[in-house]
């Protein structure tokens, strides 16, 4: 038994060395945003649409936290990605593209409720990290417009049946992924796998949940970019 | 197409390399289909992260509307302008600096090398203190010069940077010690 262990444990060291081979450097997710970055300097402005699409969710939750409009929160997250894009020429990847864009989301709620006459709460004393511990889907829900309520009950909902509907590997691999953060290598070892099929089973599970989300979301040739 | 997405989905996690990357941005930039699937990805990590998400359905597509009304965005161009600083920078300079050093050790070594009787036949040259010393310093010649042999003998085997140059220093320095 011991014997069976430890073959399986040597296979899977192996793996992972050929993976990490195959793959050579593995780029973190800020590079990937600076890669985006850059291909925004470069005259790309399709690439700037990907950091939208994968920020846009965290900062119009910021928003709501602060200006509480929901009229307005919409409005604000788009001036925040306009100027971020005008601002962007100068951004040289000191600090992670979120906490940059972090920054100008709050400053352009400070400047819309400095105009409106009133106040920002305490809360933008805080960072990028502590504010998304505070932000819940529960508090969207006290401002938000009732279709938009509707949409992100079922979006929530969709995503909760598709996770219970996944074979128990893929569940524990897209969870361990997802909310606790771990690399592949470490997800490889908390399931005794190799990497290649951490990678394999991660992927199966978004694409499980992306079928069930596809019919939910906005495809219309209109709502492309 | 199956393969490429499962690329997509690594690339979320951070675990593709840079020409994988490029590739697949080149793709995204070009394929609309799969810019959904990004989509779809970026959407179920949030709401398994951070539960209920705001209803966000063509927002990208609105901002990136209004962007066509802007001025393409164009940095100092950090990779080709700099490049040739780059390369001085990152590669040639270095280069330099070892060729300077082997040469400056090197001249080091040569001139201590190159006279190898001269120090030797100042320290026997040098007068000795009084006339007491001159006995004293014959004797001490003759072990000297066993002690001498002795350490060449093991400068010579316990090696190092410098073995002509720290030999020579270590058999001066002897006498100095009584």
């Amino acid at each position: 038994m011991a014997e069976r262990g430890l073959a399986k444990r040597i296979t899977r060291l192996y793996c992972t060395a050929r993976y990490k081979q195959n793959n050579g450097h593995s780029m973190s997710d800020r590079e990937i945003d600076q890669q985006l970055v850059e291909r925004v300097q470069s005259g790309d402005k399709q690439a700037f649409g990907l950091l939208v699409s994968k920020y846009q969710r965290k900062l119009y939750r910021l928003l709501a936290r602060l200006v509480r409009d929901p009229a307005e929160v919409e409005d604000l997250a788009q001036e925040t990605f306009i100027k971020a894009y005008r601002a962007l020429g100068a951004f040289r990847g000191e600090s992670a593209f979120y906490t940059w864009l972090y920054r100008i989301g709050i400053n352009t709620a400070k400047n819309y409720l400095a105009a409106q006459g009133r106040r920002m709460t305490a809360l933008t004393g805080m960072d990028a990290v502590e504010m998304e511990g505070l932000e819940s889907g529960e508090r969207l829900r006290d401002f938000d417009t009732p279709e938009r309520q509707l949409m992100t009950r079922q979006i929530a909902q969709t995503v909760d049946e598709a996770m219970a509907g996944l074979p128990d590997e893929l569940r524990e691999a897209i969870t361990l992924r997802e909310l606790e953060g771990l690399s592949y290598e470490d997800i490889a070892n908390v399931m005794d796998c190799p990497i290649g099929t951490v990678r394999s089973r991660i992927f199966r599970a978004r694409e499980a949940i992306a079928a069930r989300l596809r019919p939910l979301l906005g495809t219309r040739a209109d709502e492309r970019w | 197409m199956a393969e490429m997405r499962e690329k997509l989905s690594a690339m979320l996690d951070g675990d593709v390399d840079e020409a994988t990357a490029r590739a697949l941005f080149t793709r995204l930039k070009r394929d609309a289909a799969f810019r959904d699937e990004w989509d779809a990805y970026c959407l179920a990590g949030d709401v398994i992260r951070g539960g209920a998400q705001p209803e966000m359905s063509g927002f990208a597509a609105r901002v990136m509307s209004r962007l066509e009304a802007e001025p393409t965005v164009l940095a100092p161009r950090r990779k080709e302008g700099g490049t040739e600083r780059r390369f001085l920078r990152h590669r040639l300079l270095p280069v330099a600096a070892s060729v300077m050093g082997v040469l400056a050790v090197g001249g080091v070594v040569m001139a201590l090398s190159g006279d190898e009787t001269a120090p030797a036949v100042q320290v026997a040259a040098s007068p000795p203190p009084d006339g007491a010393g001159i006995a004293a310093s014959a004797a001490h010649r003759a072990a000297d010069g066993a002690r001498r042999d002795y350490l060449v003998a093991h400068q010579t085997m316990a090696g190092g940077p410098m073995p002509a140059a720290v030999q020579y220093i270590r058999t001066i320095s002897a006498p100095a010690e009584e």
